[in-house]
C-alpha cells in the first residue's frame, strides 16, 4: 500500500513537472508560444469547451458513433469469433482470412467506406464496426481454445448439462479474454471513427480538431485532443479494471 | 454389539455395480496407434472398494475414464449398475481426477460446492454441506482462497472433497492421495474408509502405494506394463474396520509382498 502511495506520489511528480515545464518554457518564450501556448492557457480553453454547446455536440456525435459501432462490433465479433472457433470446418477455412486481415491497415480502406456509406454518421459507424470487428473475433477464438478440456470433463462428471456446461464452464473460463478484446476493439473503433470523421465529416470531435488545425486555433488543438485522450484513458482504464476483476483467477 | 459394528458390510448380492468385459483400448496418435489396455475383464460388486495398482503408463487412467462414461473403449464394454456405459452418469458415477481439476475462478469452497449447485441444491445448504467436507480434508480456513493460492496438496484435498459432495454411488478415485504426505493420507485413508462404510459405496481407486492399497482394499487388481492387462487380484481378507496395527501383521506384510511380487514380474 506504501509503495502504491509513493508511486502514486512519484507519477503525480513528474505530472507536474511536465506542465510546470510546458507553462515556463511558453511563457519565457524558449518555444513560441503560437506553436505551444502556456499550459494555463490551454487549460482555460478546455474549461471553456466543456461548456460549449458546439463542442458538446461533436462529442455528442462522436459518442454515438462509437456506441453505435460497439452495438454492433461486441456480438458480431464475438459470434464469429465462436462459430470460427468451435466448427472445425468453417474455422479451418475463414480463420487465415482473419490472421491476415488483422495485419493489413484499415486505414486504406477508407475511401471505399466513403463510396458506399457516403459521407454521414452511417460511413463512420461501419468504419469503426470494420477497424474493431478483427481483434474481437480472434480474442474470442483465442478464448474459446483457451477454455481447458479438463474442466469441461470434469463439468460432465460432476451432471453438468450442456447449457450449465457453457454457463459455468465457457463463459467464466473465456470472459476476461473476451473483454479484453473488447477493450481493444473499443480502442481500435474509436481510431476508426475520428480518422473517418477527421477525412471526410463536418461533425464529430475529429472534424473539429481537424478544422482548429487548419485554422492554427492551437489552445483550442490542444485542448480538444487532451480532452478526447483522457475520455480514451477513462474507457480503457475502466474496461482494463473489469477485465482484471473478471480475470482475478488468470495467474 | 462390538462385533457387529466391526463386520464388514454385508456383501449385497445382486448385480455387480461395474461389469468391465473384454476392454480395449488403442489411442490413434500422430505417431501411430498407441494399445494401452489390453482385454480388461472385472467385476465389482456392490459395496467394495478396489484397488488398481501397476506401473506407469500401464493405462490406470484411462481405464477410469472409460469408467467415468469421458472416454469410448476401442474394444469391449461397461456395464455400469445394468446400463451399458455410453456417456457419464454423474449420477451413478463420481471421479477424483489424478490432477486436481479445480476450476479456478472458483474459491475452494465453491469448488467443493460445485456439484450440489449443478443439480439445484438450495445454496444454504450446499454451504453447509461443503464446508463440512473441506472441514474433513483439513481445508476450512482456506474455504475463500482461490485454486492458485493454494499447495498441489490442498487442491487435491480440495478435489476430494468434490467428489465427496457429489456423493455418488459409485466413487472413481485416480491416485487421490498422491501428493500428500504420509500422514495426512492416513487420516484421509481412514475417512474415506468411514464414508464408504457409513454409505455404502462401490469404490476403484488407484494407487502407487502397496501399503494404501493393501490397507484400504476389499481386492486389488494388478496390472502389466503397457498395454495394461490384469496380471493378478489379490484379495484382501483382513478384517474391518482396518487399524494401524494390522500394518504390522505378518499377513499385511504377505498380502504387499504378493503384490509387489506381481509388479515386478509383469
Ligand atoms: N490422450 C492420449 N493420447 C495418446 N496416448 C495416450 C493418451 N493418454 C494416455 N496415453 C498413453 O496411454 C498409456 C496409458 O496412460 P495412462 O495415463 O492411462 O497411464 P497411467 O497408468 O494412469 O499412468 P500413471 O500411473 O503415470 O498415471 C500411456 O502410454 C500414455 O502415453
Ligand atoms: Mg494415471
Amino acid at each position: 500500500m506504501t509503495q502504491r502511495a509513493s508511486y502514486l506520489a512519484v507519477q503525480i511528480a513528474i505530472l507536474a513537472a511536465i506542465l510546470t515545464g510546458w507553462e515556463i518554457a511558453s511563457r519565457s518564450g524558449a518555444v513560441n508560444a503560437m506553436l505551444l501556448p502556456p499550459f494555463s492557457e490551454v487549460a482555460t480553453q478546455m474549461g471553456r469547451m466543456l461548456v460549449s454547446a458546439r463542442f458538446l455536440e461533436n462529442l455528442g456525435v462522436t459518442a454515438l458513433e462509437v456506441v453505435l459501432a460497439s452495438a454492433i462490433v461486441a456480438p458480431i465479433g464475438v459470434l464469429i469469433g465462436l462459430v470460427l472457433a468451435e466448427s472445425p470446418y468453417l474455422g479451418a477455412a475463414y480463420r487465415p482470412f482473419f490472421f491476415f486481415l488483422t495485419g493489413v491497415p484499415k486505414s486504406i480502406f477508407l475511401p471505399i467506406f466513403i463510396l458506399i456509406f457516403g459521407i454521414g454518421i452511417s460511413q463512420k459507424v461501419a468504419f469503426g464496426v470494420f477497424q474493431a470487428v478483427f481483434v474481437l473475433v480472434i480474442a474470442t477464438m483465442t478464448a474459446a481454445s483457451s477454455v481447458a478440456p479438463e474442466l469441461v470433463r470434469l463439468a460432465k462428471v460432476s451432471g453438468a448439462t450442456r447449457w450449465q456446461i457453457y454457463r459455468e464452464i465457457y463463459w467464466p473460463a473465456m470472459l476476461p479474454i473476451v473483454i479484453e478484446g473488447m477493450r481493444l476493439g473499443v480502442i481500435f473503433n474509436i481510431t476508426g471513427v475520428i480518422f473517418a470523421e477527421m477525412s471526410v465529416s463536418r461533425a464529430g470531435i475529429g472534424a473539429l480538431v481537424a478544422e482548429w488545425g487548419r485554422n492554427f486555433e492551437i489552445a483550442n488543438l490542444i485542448g480538444g485532443i487532451l480532452i478526447t485522450a483522457l475520455l480514451c484513458i477513462a474507457i480503457n482504464e475502466s474496461l482494463r479494471w473489469y477485465e482484471l476483476r473478471v480475470g482475478k483467477w488468470r495467474q | 454389539m462390538a462385533a457387529v459394528a466391526n463386520a464388514p458390510a454385508p456383501a449385497p448380492a445382486g448385480p455387480p455395480d461395474v461389469a468391465v468385459e473384454h476392454l480395449t483400448h488403442v489411442y490413434e496418435t500422430a505417431n501411430g496407434a498407441v494399445k494401452a489396455l489390453d482385454d480388461i475383464d472385472f467385476e465389482v460388486p456392490q459395496g467394495k472398494f478396489v484397488g488398481i495398482v501397476g506401473p506407469s503408463g500401464c493405462g490406470k487412467s484411462s481405464l477410469l475414464l472409460m469408467l467415468a462414461g469421458l472416454l469410448q473403449p476401442s474394444e469391449g464394454r461397461i456395464v455400469v449398475r445394468e446400463h451399458a456405459l455410453t456417456a457419464p452418469r454423474p449420477a451413478d458415477v463420481g471421479v477424483v481426477f489424478q490432477e486436481a481439476s479445480l476450476l479456478p475462478w472458483k474459491t475452494a469452497l465453491e469448488n467443493v460446492e460445485f456439484p450440489l449447485k449443478l443439480r439445484g441444491t438450495a445454496r444454504a445448504e450446499r454451504r453447509d454441506r461443503a464446508l463440512e467436507l473441506l472441514e474433513l480434508v483439513g481445508l476450512a480456513d482456506f474455504r475463500d482462497r482461490l485454486p492458485h493460492e493454494l499447495s498441489g496438496g490442498m487442491r487435491q484435498r480440495v478435489s476430494i472433497a468434490r467428489g465427496f459432495s457429489q456423493d455418488p454411488k459409485i466413487l472413481l478415485m485416480d491416485e487421490p492421495f498422491a501428493a500428500l504426505d504420509e500422514q495426512t493420507r492416513l487420516t484421509l485413508g481412514d475417512e474415506l474408509l468411514k464414508i464408504w462404510t457409513r454409505h455404502q459405496k462401490t469404490v476403484i481407486f488407484v494407487t502407487h502405494s502397496l501399503t494404501e492399497a493393501v490397507y484400504l482394499c476389499d481386492e486389488v487388481l494388478v496390472m502389466s506394463h503397457r498395454p495394461g492387462r490384469i496380471i493378478d487380484r489379490v484379495t484382501i481378507p483382513l478384517e474391518r474396520p482396518r487399524t494401524y496395527e494390522m500394518m504390522a501383521t505378518e499377513t499385511f506384510g504377505h498380502l504387499r509382498e504378493r503384490i509387489w511380487r506381481s509388479i515386478r514380474t509383469t
